[in-house]
């Protein structure tokens, strides 16, 4: 196995290559502005409904009132 | 035996779930140790066909009742093992099932086992789990991956239907080099609540079987909106296994995707077969312009190191398992190595802003095409697998997604039916349906198939 300093290396030569192959194309960032086609209705739970919150620590293994208990290795 | 033949007999009483559950468990005994399609079985699966055989009786029992179904282990099943195929999380167990698993068992499904993949869904030999190799049970060749051991635990006829997870390919791929069928469903099609991510923007849960019918059933089961996953669309789940015939549809090939090909052989089977289905269906085959889809790996790979980056901080050895950094295979560290470095804020976030803004091009470019067709055929890979044990550097690797890449890219379905052999090797035949449309999607399918 290659050390991780040749395979940052080899990774950053792979990215470069790639990202100057979209450079060839006329690419417009568009960010920071919503696309119509994702816009999504709201959810009907919103956070503070009883059905989030069941959700939320629905996985948690230790709960104590309304905190989560976070333990090294325990999840 | 095929899927809806089984159902039928198992509704009928003339099998039973235990029986099916035990043949499948005696398959597994003797072939895993040379397929090594599985990483754990599940030693509580005839128990929990007993159980399913008293609710068939009672008449209770669901749509998948009495089928036993494997899952990737990258997909969440309370207290079964979920290692991702790496040492990292070895030990990790799930602790709560994943909104597909959970629909499954609701169904009657019985989780027979969890399948071994490419360690941490990255590759696309299934040569690259921390627990060994999977072996294709249909040829000398590598299985494809990610999910080669979804694949081959149902080419090897060790489970009726599988699951496993396309980011790139990692359903398509290895379908076609084990002779299945494989779909990946729409972004947003599938829940992907429970899910250890690679590649959060672009992964889909999705289905390999041998027959297109219990693909159709299985997608129709674990379709659907889920509060759990904000990325999945309130949109109704069509009767999929209803497999309805097909009138007036426009076909496509481009030849953007036959320039692709490395491997001439392929693309004139593929293209034989087109032809064949656009007889039988009444239809022209046409072409349609697909630019810049040539450029849909080198889109792909800079999203999927940084969102791989990011995705597994949380693997830092203080929470769970070891550090992914120093327990992990050489593609996933490269990926997140490479991620890191082209995430330095002394970049500002060049890479993947370019790779973004190619990846919204090309899903204009493939929404366009199917304003124009219905449906667009091609191949699933540009080349045969490898032998095992073949080495590839990297790009070449990647440059395997060529043709699956395009369908995540732009949040499409995509499946994957056998189209024949070459030289004794699977060689799978691939349609791209606009987003939403698996009804149509499926019933082609099993028109080919």
């Amino acid at each position: 196995m290659a050390t991780k300093e040749e395979i940052v290396v080899q990774a950053k030569k792979i990215m470069d290559e790639f990202v100057s192959a979209l450079s060839k194309v006329n690419v417009k960032e568009k960010f920071g502005a919503e696309r119509k086609n994702q816009m999504r209705v709201p959810s009907k739970d919103c956070p503070d409904s009883a059905e989030f919150r069941k959700r939320i620590f629905r996985n948690v293994p230790k709960i104590k009132d309304d905190y989560f208990i976070m333990e090294k290795k325990e999840w | 035996m095929v899927i809806k033949e089984k159902l039928e007999q198992i509704k009928k009483g003339k099998l039973t779930a235990q029986d099916n559950v035990k043949s499948f468990l005696n398959i597994i005994s003797k072939k895993n140790s040379d397929i090594n399609a599985f990483l754990y079985v599940n030693k509580d699966a005839l128990t929990e066909a007993k159980k399913v055989d008293e609710k068939i009786k009672k008449g209770k029992a669901g749509k998948l009742a009495g089928l036993a179904i494997a899952v990737k282990a990258c997909i969440n099943v309370k207290d079964m093992p979920i290692s991702c195929a790496s040492k990292t999380l070895e030990n990790y167990y799930g602790t709560y099932d994943a909104d597909a698993v959970e629909k499954i068992k609701k169904e009657d499904g019985i989780i027979i086992g969890i399948t071994n993949m490419d360690c941490f869904a990255c590759g696309i030999s299934g040569e690259k789990s921390m627990f060994g190799p999977t072996k294709n049970p249909k040829c000398d060749r590598v299985p494809g991956g990610s999910s080669s051991g979804s694949a081959a635990a149902v080419a090897a006829n060790m489970c009726d239907i599988a699951l496993g997870t396309d980011t790139g390919g990692s359903i398509r791929n290895p379908a076609s080099h084990c002779g299945i069928v494989g779909i990946k469903p729409s972004y947003g099609r599938v829940s992907r609540y429970g899910l250890i991510d690679l590649s959060m923007s672009l992964d889909q849960i999705g289905v390999l079987c041998n027959d297109v019918y219990g693909a159709a059933l299985m997608m129709e089961i674990i379709s659907g909106y889920s509060a759990n996953d904000g990325a999945t669309y309130d949109k109704p789940v069509s009767k999929y296994s209803g497999l309805k015939k097909l009138n007036n549809i426009k076909i496509a090939l481009s030849k953007e995707f036959e320039k692709l090909c490395q491997n001439k052989r392929i693309y004139d089977l593929i293209k034989k077969k087109a032809e064949e289905i656009a007889k039988k269906l009444n239809t022209k085959l046409i072409n349609v312009d697909l630019p810049n889809v040539e450029l849909a790996v080198q889109t792909y790979y800079p999203i999927v190191y940084v969102e791989l980056f990011s995705g597994t901080r949380k693997f830092d050895g203080r929470k769970y398992g070891k550090k992914i950094e120093d327990s992990c295979s050489e593609e996933v560290l490269r990926r997140i190595l490479g991620g890191r470095e082209i995430s330095r804020a002394e970049h500002g976030g060049r890479y993947y802003r370019k790779a973004l803004a190619a990846k919204e091009l090309i899903a204009e470019t493939m929404n366009r095409a199917f304003d124009k067709v219905d449906f667009i055929i091609l191949p699933t890979t540009p080349l045969l697998p490898t032998k095992l044990g073949e080495k590839l550097d990297p790009k070449a690797e990647y440059a395997f997604d060529a043709y699956t890449i395009p369908a995540n890219l732009a949040g499409i379905c995509a499946g994957v039916v056998p189209a024949g052999t070459i030289d004794g090797v699977p060689v799978g035949l691939q349609i791209f349906a606009k987003a939403f449309d698996e009804e149509r999607l499926l019933s082609l399918m099993n028109e080919i198939k």
